[in-house]
């Protein structure tokens, strides 16, 4: 799996790459010199398959939920409406496997929400290190679902 | 225009992905490149509608999830 994250950095440092000669008009105004709204199509394809690649981890999650692969959590915290909220702010503590991986599926989805954030602002250098580490939340993921 | 129905994820389809993630590299590979070499190069606006759709797509299975979570 190692391999794999290196291979998507690579192909995330060569969107960065190609931000300096491929400029599509990015929506926003970067805060610093090396962020310009210079965001290009490779890091629309970047977006596009860390997007995708989260979907595909969350639906694996729901359908172990419900196919019985992962038992819902006993833990009276993860049916809050803001359990997501609860867990960003590190107050939850999983006391089975369910409760970890709804965690995790929150941890992943704010990770994915920041790097659309940095995209929308067209902070290009910013939103390659969101994207990685958006995608990392995903490989992690997916690897615990499977039960790694 | 590119073939929108290429990143169109069928439940078949993420579990035979998912199936493979972390068993097989060149399989992740494979489906990383379905998804970058849906688009031309200049081919932007399919692009934008393209990413729009995968948000919508990865908004609703991050609520899938949580509900399923919750046993709902």
């Amino acid at each position: 799996m190692n391999k794999l994250f290196t291979f998507v950095l690579s192909a995330l440092a060569l969107a960065s790459l190609t931000a300096c000669t491929t400029p599509t008009g990015g929506t926003g105004l970067g805060s610093s010199p090396g962020e310009y709204a210079d965001l290009t199509v490779a890091d629309e394809r970047a977006a596009i398959a860390v997007e995708t690649g989260y979907t595909a981890a969350a639906q694996a999650l729901a359908l172990s939920y419900r196919v019985g692969l992962v038992s819902p959590s006993v833990d009276l915290d993860v049916q809050r409406p803001d359990f997501c909220t609860y867990v960003l702010a590190g107050s939850y503590t999983p006391s089975d496997r369910g409760g970890r991986l709804a965690a995790l599926d929150c941890r992943a989805y704010d990770a994915v929400t920041r790097m659309r954030r940095l995209y929308d602002a067209g902070q290009a250098d910013s939103f390659a290190v969101a994207a990685a580490e958006a995608l990392a939340l995903v490989r992690q993921l997916v690897a615990d679902v499977k039960g790694n | 225009m590119a073939d929108l129905a290429k990143i169109t994820l069928t439940v078949a389809g993420v579990m035979g992905a998912i199936e493979k993630v972390g068993a097989s590299l060149p399989a992740f590979i494979d489906l990383f490149n379905q998804v970058i070499d849906a688009f031309s190069e200049d081919d932007q606006a399919t692009l934008k509608d393209a990413l729009e759709q995968a948000r919508k797509n990865a908004d609703a299975a991050h609520s899938a999830a949580q509900a399923a979570a919750k046993g709902n």
